[in-house]
């Protein structure tokens, strides 16, 4: 089992004693902003939760994703005749039901990118009553939630779609916030300059300084930003034009509350050649 | 490139591969070894003095482990590299994770609820196996066969009602030199079944030790007979329940025919089409 940061480590044991705690009646939620860790953090716990790789069933929601596709749906057979097939979920949770002795996780990416009461359909309350049975619409088959399967997932709270998320669908979350973190921005960024972390470290105090309430919500992104980072040069720079940049100024859209303040600790964004160390 | 001359699928006599208990103890044993020279390898393979039709001996015949080197470079798990070492690659590693004891006594994470887990991924990448490759079974076949063994296998089965037996295995499948023959060999077995015969089937491909040899094609073909059920009372390998999507979706998947240099390379290439997740960064 790979080991990482203390602050890493210590954000997946949350993650782990809130599946331990809450697995069995809720959805465990990440929440943060983009490039915060939640994936890398979601799939480090997951499989330290049920202790082998294999037990953990990844699944990215999106627009496109249905009732059909997660529960259960009619499919084409090779006859040109129609069967009900289990979705995803269904499907694992089966799985997890035939093996009750292990503990089994579906982890779903992006969780508030698709139509999530209809994508959800019944498992919305019976994620917290396992013992009751309900009937699926196609097959008419009883199902219960398997008790030892765990629904992780990840969602940005500030993403247009989380922000119409309903009181039902809140109270079936346990939510583990995940903020941009310097503890974990240092631990990850270990083969860099200490110059250079402690500068990027200034950059997200600056912004906490300027919004002390709102700054988890309002930065537009998290340490994970700075996952790919190999060298000061010229990786720093190329990222700002590739990407913060075009975060931060957006076309026809007010400019992001934290623009200045980033654009003054990110002495990189200038030239290529400018090294802070 | 191998340049052999063979138009029909051969046969080995491998010891049997069998995940689900009673499980293949040799297997376990050489998946074991990984970074062993293949020397230490045949010494940590289980061996009864006692049992031994060579007197005076105190290893298993070299032969054990050159089954177990077959069954894992076929279906992904290991090979010995160039050094002569055994390299067991991250599908062999999930297998042993999975079958392995976790202590004394214990039971292994594998059992007959959740192996089609394992079998799913073990699908993917005997789908990519091809008839002709560079291990020392593989290197005897004509250029003209494409044939990927057990993606044909499965299809066969899937559009014969699920089942396939000895003869038909023998006589019609071990004859597809490449996709176009499928279709015939589902039609023969159809005709056969319909008639009730054998004959429709065609000739015999393997001779000597029949059983054996196809009983060895059906264990790898079922990943140790967690895709697929060992002979039934009717003489019928079937497709275990559950596993007929698995096995749709897998040998769904054009995978092109290639040329690896080395075994390792394919090895390696089996196993990486298995996918399993990867450790986060």
């Amino acid at each position: 089992m790979t080991q990482y940061g203390q602050a890493t480590e210590a954000k997946i044991a949350e993650v782990v004693t809130a599946c331990e705690s809450h697995g069995a009646n809720s959805i465990v939620a990440l929440a943060g902003v983009p490039g915060t860790g939640k994936s890398f953090v979601a799939t480090a716990a997951a499989r330290r939760f049920t202790g082998e790789p294999l037990l953990v069933r990844e699944v990215q929601f999106h627009q496109s994703f249905s009732y059909e596709e997660f529960v259960e749906g009619m499919r084409l057979d090779s006859k040109g005749g129609f069967l009900v097939k289990p979705g995803v979920f269904l499907e694992w949770n089966d799985r997890a039901a035939a093996d009750p002795g292990r503990r089994y996780v579906l982890l779903i990416e992006e969780l508030t990118r698709a139509n999530l009461p209809a994508v959800l359909g019944e498992v919305l309350t019976y994620v917290e009553y396992r013992d009751r049975p309900f009937l699926t619409i196609y097959d008419r088959r009883p199902v219960t939630l398997a008790k030892n399967l765990t629904l992780l997932a990840t969602y940005n709270p500030t993403d247009r779609s989380a922000i119409e998320l309903d009181a039902a669908l809140m109270r079936r979350l346990r939510i583990v916030s995940c903020p941009p973190d310097n503890a974990q921005l240092r631990e990850m960024l270990t083969h860099l300059p200490g110059k250079v972390v402690d500068t990027l470290v200034d950059l997200f105090d600056a912004c906490q300084k300027q919004h002390p309430d709102d700054y988890e919500h309002l930065m537009p992104f998290g340490h994970g930003i700075f996952a790919g980072v190999t060298a000061e040069r010229p990786d720093l720079y190329d990222l700002w034009h590739e990407r913060i940049a075009h975060m931060l100024r957006r076309p026809l859209v007010p400019h992001h509350a934290f623009l200045k303040s980033i654009e003054e600790h990110y002495p990189w964004r200038k030239s290529r050649a400018t090294t802070v160390t | 490139m191998t340049d052999g001359t063979e138009t029909t699928w051969g046969g080995t006599l491998h010891s049997t591969f069998c995940l689900l208990p009673p499980r293949s103890e040799s297997l376990f044993a050489y998946l074991g070894s990984d970074g062993l020279h293949r020397a230490a390898a045949r010494g940590r393979l289980p061996f009864d003095r006692r049992r031994s039709s060579r007197a005076g001996e105190e290893e298993p015949d070299d032969r054990r482990r050159r089954d177990m080197r077959h069954i894992c470079e076929w279906s992904g798990l290991a090979y010995e590299d160039e050094t002569k070492t055994v390299r067991v690659t991250e599908l062999g590693r999930a297998v042993l994770r999975w079958t392995r004891a976790p202590s004394p006594g214990a039971a292994p994470l594998i059992n007959e609820g959740n192996a089609l887990i394992l079998g799913r991924h073990a699908a993917y990448a005997l789908a990519a196996c091809q008839l002709r490759n560079p291990t020392g079974a593989g290197e005897k076949y004509h250029p003209s066969m494409v044939v990927f063994p057990f993606a044909f296998i499965w299809r066969v089965m899937l559009a014969s009602e699920g089942r396939l037996n000895s003869d038909e295995l023998n006589r019609a499948v071990l004859r597809i030199r490449d996709e176009s023959g499928i279709g015939e060999c589902v039609e023969r077995i159809a005709a056969s079944r319909a008639a009730s015969d054998v004959s429709l089937l065609g000739d015999s491909t393997l001779t000597g030790r029949t059983n054996d040899r196809l009983i060895a094609w059906m264990s790898l073909a079922s990943f140790g007979w967690v895709l697929l059920r060992k002979k039934d009372r009717s003489g019928f390998y079937t497709i275990r329940p559950g596993a007929e999507e698995i096995l749709r979706s897998a040998a769904s998947i054009g995978y092109a025919h290639l040329e690896h240099a080395t075994n390792a390379e394919f090895v390696a290439y089996l196993s990486s089409r298995a996918a399993l997740p990867q450790e986060p960064r």
